[in-house]
C-alpha cells in the first residue's frame, strides 16, 4: 500500500496559491450570507417539485 | 508550526497523529461521515490515473453528504482540500492539518480566519518579495481565532 497523501508531508505554499485562497473563500462566505436564504428556498421548491 | 517555518516539511507523525486523533474525536461527536470520507479518501489518493482518483473522490463525498446530510458542507471541504492536494496547490502537511481542523471543531467557518490568516501572511510574503509561504502557521492561527474569538 503506497498511502501517497499520508506520506506528502510538504508545507509550502505560493503567496499567490494563499491570496487566491483567501479571495475566494470571503467571495464564497459573502454570497452564502447574501443568497443562501434564496437557494435554499429554490432548492426547497425543485424537491418539492420532484 | 516550528517544523515547517524550519525545515518547509512536517513530520509525518505530527500530520497523521492529529488526523487520527481528530478522526477519532469527530467519530465520538457523530461526525462518522466526514471520516469515513477522509479514510476513503486517503485510500483513493493510490488510485491510477488521475481521473479514476478525481471520480471516484467526488463520488465518495457525494455519497457521504448524502448518508449524513448535516454534515454534506464539511464533506464537501474535505472534497476541496484532497482536490487543491491532488493538483499540488496546497502541501499533504497541510492538508491533513486542515481536515484535522474542520473535523475537531466541526464547523466549517473555521475556513474564514485560516483563510484570512493566509491572506494576510501572502500580502506580507509578496511585500518581502517572497514567493512562499509556511502555510501551517496559517492554519494555526486561524483555528487559534476561531477557537478564542467567543471568549472576547
Amino acid at each position: 500500500m503506497a498511502l501517497r497523501f499520508l506520506k506528502d508531508n510538504r508545507g509550502i505554499e505560493s503567496t499567490e496559491v494563499a491570496l487566491i485562497i483567501a479571495v475566494v473563500v470571503l467571495v464564497s462566505y459573502g454570497a452564502y450570507r447574501l443568497l443562501g436564504q434564496n437557494i435554499a428556498s429554490i432548492v426547497t421548491d425543485v424537491a418539492g417539485r420532484i | 508550526m516550528i517544523y515547517d517555518l524550519r525545515d518547509r516539511d512536517v513530520p509525518m507523525p505530527l500530520t497523521v497523529g492529529g488526523l487520527i486523533g481528530a478522526g477519532v474525536y469527530a467519530l465520538i461527536n457523530g461526525l462518522w461521515a466526514p471520516v469515513l470520507l477522509t479514510i476513503a479518501l486517503t485510500h483513493v489518493a493510490d488510485f491510477n490515473p488521475k481521473e479514476k482518483r478525481l471520480a471516484f473522490g467526488l463520488t465518495l463525498a457525494a455519497f457521504s453528504a448524502i448518508f449524513q446530510p448535516e454534515a454534506a458542507l464539511i464533506c464537501a471541504l474535505i472534497l476541496g482540500f484532497w482536490v487543491l492536494w491532488e493538483f499540488s496547490i496546497l502541501g499533504g502537511a497541510d492538508v491533513k492539518l486542515l481536515i484535522a481542523a474542520t473535523l475537531v471543531l466541526g464547523n466549517p467557518i473555521v475556513l474564514i480566519p485560516i483563510a484570512v490568516s493566509g491572506g494576510i501572511q501572502g500580502v506580507i510574503a509578496s511585500l518581502q518579495k517572497k514567493r512562499e509561504i509556511p502555510f501551517v502557521a496559517s492554519i494555526f492561527c486561524g483555528t487559534l481565532l476561531f477557537v478564542v474569538y467567543p471568549y472576547f
